[in-house]
């Protein structure tokens, strides 16, 4: 079954883990995408905000600082004192407009066509509103270039008559001379008479009098025509044109009362041009009439133009309304978008964590942790001995595999157990059962050879001899037949022993004779190991050495050297020592390097030392070259604590 | 039975003990013999050859006389019918026969065999080694244990 279904199974774990990680990977992944969607649509309301609401706020403040600073440029006109500056603002004031005209008309894309249909409208409406203000603004331009020549024009005439004036003054003052010394240059024959001298004063005086208050009438004249500019009310500028009227006439009238001479014609020419001067069409008058209505017009179109700008700047707030109510409508929109992204994100987070939770329950937990642990249970129980553990882990996966595996482990391992058993007592029993009968063959002998009875021939007893040489022979093999089926299966106790009464004990054991001397070198410590089967296989490599002995050996050492948690110890002697060929095969079952009848050996001492070695997991080797050097040393390693450690 | 042996007076108990050895081998049972000859052991021994026929001498059933105390069992283990083990298990269980003296001599060394017998409550447990007076030495020492220890009336 194993084989078949070992590969559509085989994905059995993997696949169900691949799974789950799938599906843990696809929530997370479609919440991701939902979030992701729902990012997407906020950012785009953030943008649509960001473009078109606040550009139109942008707009507005530039449109407002648009219209104040042409007002501003206007008024500057107005206010203007020389005509210098007018080119610059004038250009300044069509740049403004320009722009304006721009900026106003810069709306962001209509939502629907009824913001289409007002878009239009106010279109409409702002470019007839900046046409007025524009035809506005080229009127005060006009108006003002106009009011400043006229006022440069009286300025003008303003000095011409105040030449004319002086002039004409000059002129007055000669003739006054004039009329004055003729008149005081009489004839003789006049000088006779009185009162024709009398009249002659009289006439003198008289125009000297006209003179004079024709001068007096001139000032006053070029200081009326000279403040006319200063006149701001048409009824005062009439006042005083009818004053001027008045007294141009009366000074034409006082010309009459003066003598006919050249200089009285030349005096009524000038006085007529300075008349003309003053109160022709292009006079002074009528220059200062022009002057006041063109700075009423000027004023008019000032006042005029603040409608229109009032207009455009209603409609500049219209939109930032407008402007303002989409950022509203959008923020409600972005609020309610981000509360459905926070409910999805923790929606896709439960969701991810049931599925997790889920998954890591029913499959990770369930199916795989639970059962691992069960086998790992299993595994551990039997592999300390426990043979009777119940292997109760199935499934049609790799872990059911391996727990049906282990239950095969399981099955060998008891097999094996009982088959050990099994020749435990085959060999127990067999050596106990072959034991007795040869006791009792054993006894017959003796008592054979005790009874006085029987008598033997030589070679009788001889035979004898070696019958119960046989017999001892077969109960040694017996005997160690039973401690080789017995050596390493019982588990021994840890004891405290020292080291160095170790090895008395040993040497007690051994009984040696005096021509030889075993030597101890190693530690005097306390340690604690399996003191039995120890002395058992120290005991076992010195008396072979000595069973093996020749007259030259003199000496066996025995050595310890403690290491972590293993000692090493060494038995050497300086006998024969043993021939590299028979290294290993010294330490098999039943082996003897010499015949039986030579030296007195079962050849299963070093196999049962061996095996005790093999139980408590040591080694055991030996070092011997006969033809190099005497002596064979015995090495092998064996567990210890140090007693105080315990 | 109340003639005193010769060596009575250095004996705490007023008769001689009795020996009753359990040994099915034939063999053995020559060599248990002569050994008591050597030691000059002249104390009645009563002979059984397993456990079953141990017991009805000890209660005097099935056609075997009673054996009176005091007396001394020596018991091999390895016996066919009933073996060593039974035998203790049923001698300890039966209240009359509870304080019995017994000697366990046996060839096996296992020490299991040692723990199980003593959990009987054995005097003693001797291994019969293959060495030829082993018999001499373990039946000397129950001679003098018979002689010093003061046994069971009842």
């Amino acid at each position: 079954m194993s084989q078949q279904t070992h590969a559509s199974v085989a994905a059995g774990i993997v696949l169900r883990l691949r799974s789950v990680f799938l599906v843990i990977s696809a929530v997370t992944i479609l919440g991701m995408i939902a979030g992701l969607k729902q990012l997407q649509s906020v950012s785009n309301s953030i943008e649509e905000l960001t473009v078109s609401s606040v550009s139109v706020f942008v707009n507005a403040e530039e449109n407002e600082r648009g219209l104040k600073e042409l007002l501003f440029l206007l008024l500057r006109v107005e206010k203007l004192e020389e005509g210098d500056e007018l080119f610059e603002l004038e250009r300044d004031t069509i740049v403004e407009i320009t722009h304006l005209r721009s900026t106003m008309l810069d709306f962001p894309s209509p939502v629907d066509e009824q913001e289409a249909a007002t878009h239009a409208e106010m279109t409409r409406s702002t470019n007839l509103a900046l046409d007025e203000v524009e035809s506005h603004a080229r009127n005060i331009l006009f108006e003002k270039k106009a009011v400043l020549d006229l006022d440069t024009e009286l300025a003008k005439q303003e000095s011409i008559l105040e030449d004319a004036q002086r002039n004409l003054s000059n002129r007055l003052e000669d003739l006054t001379h004039v009329v004055a010394i003729e008149n005081l240059r009489v004839s003789d024959e006049e000088a006779a008479s009185l009162d024709q001298m009398r009249a002659r004063y009289r006439q003198s005086l008289l125009y000297t009098n006209a003179l004079t208050k024709i001068a007096a009438d001139l000032d006053v004249v070029a200081d009326s025509g000279a403040g006319v500019r200063k006149l701001t009310e048409r009824a005062e500028l009439q006042a005083a044109e009818s004053a001027l009227r008045f007294r141009l006439r009366g000074i034409s009238n006082l010309l009459v009362q003066l003598p006919d001479i050249p200089e009285r014609t030349e005096l009524a020419r000038d006085i007529v041009s300075i008349w003309k001067l003053i109160l022709d069409p292009k006079g002074l008058i009528e220059t200062a009439k022009q002057l006041q209505i063109h700075t009423e017009r000027l004023g008019a179109h000032v006042s005029e133009v603040y409608v229109p700008l009032g207009q455009i700047s209603a409609h500049s707030t219209e939109l930032v309304a407008s402007a303002r109510a989409r950022v509203e409508v959008a923020r409600v929109d972005l609020a309610q978008k981000s509360a459905r992204m926070s409910v999805i994100s923790k929606l896709t987070g439960v969701l991810s964590l049931i599925t997790i939770a889920a998954t890591s329950l029913f499959v990770v937990e369930n199916q795989i942790s639970k059962r691992m642990a069960k086998l790992t249970k299993a595994v551990e129980a039997i592999a300390s001995g426990n043979l009777e553990y119940k292997v109760d882990v199935e499934g049609a996966d790799e872990i059911g595999e391996i727990a049906s595996a282990l239950e095969v482990f399981r099955l060998n391992a008891e097999a094996l157990e009982r088959s050990n058993i099994e020749l435990e007592k085959f060999a127990y029993v067999a050596a106990h059962d072959l034991r007795s009968p040869l006791r009792a063959i054993q006894d017959l002998a003796e008592w054979t050879l005790e009874d006085p009875d029987c008598v033997f021939s030589e070679d009788g007893h001889e035979n004898m001899s070696l019958l119960q040489q046989r017999i001892q022979r077969m109960n040694q093999l017996l005997t160690d037949l039973l401690e080789y089926a017995r050596a390493g299966t019982e588990s021994d106790k840890m004891a405290s022993v020292n080291t160095k009464a170790l090895f008395n004990d040993t040497v007690a054991m051994l009984a040696p004779s005096a021509d030889f001397d075993i030597h101890y070198n190693g530690p005097d410590v306390d340690i604690v190991t399996y003191v039995t089967p120890l002395r058992q296989i120290l005991l076992n490599l010195a008396s072979n050495s000595i069973k093996h002995r020749d007259v030259a050996m003199q000496r066996i050492d025995i050595d310890i050297e403690l290491g972590e948690e293993r000692m090493q110890l060494r038995v050497t002697d300086d006998g024969l020592g043993i021939d590299g060929k028979y290294h290993q095969k010294i330490f098999e079952l039943f082996q003897t390097l010499r015949s039986r009848d030579e030296v007195e050996g079962s050849g299963m001492g070093l196999a049962i030392t061996h095996k005790i070695l093999e139980h408590y997991d040591c080694s055991i080797y030996v070092i011997s070259s006969p033809d190099v050097k005497r002596g064979a040393s015995f090495c092998f390693d064996f567990p210890y604590k140090l007693a105080n450690k315990v | 039975m109340s003639q005193l042996a010769p060596d009575a007076m250095h004996s705490l108990n007023a008769e001689p003990v009795k020996f009753l050895v359990v040994e099915d081998d034939s063999v053995s049972v020559m060599a248990i013999k002569r050994a008591l000859k050597k030691l000059d052991i002249t104390n009645d021994v009563v002979i059984a050859k397993d456990g079953q026929q141990a017991l009805d001498i000890l209660r005097g059933e099935n056609g075997e006389s009673k054996i009176l105390p005091p007396f001394i069992v020596t018991l091999d283990l390895n016996m066919p019918r009933m073996d060593g083990f039974e035998f203790l298990a049923e001698v300890r269980k039966d209240e009359a026969l509870q304080s019995t003296i017994i000697f366990v001599l046996s060839t096996s060394d296992a020490p299991k065999d040692v723990s199980t017998a003593y959990q009987s409550l054995i005097a003693g447990y001797i291994v019969k080694d293959n060495l030829g007076d082993s018999f001499v030495k373990a039946f000397d020492m129950i001679n003098s244990y018979s002689k010093i220890v003061a046994m069971p009336t009842r």
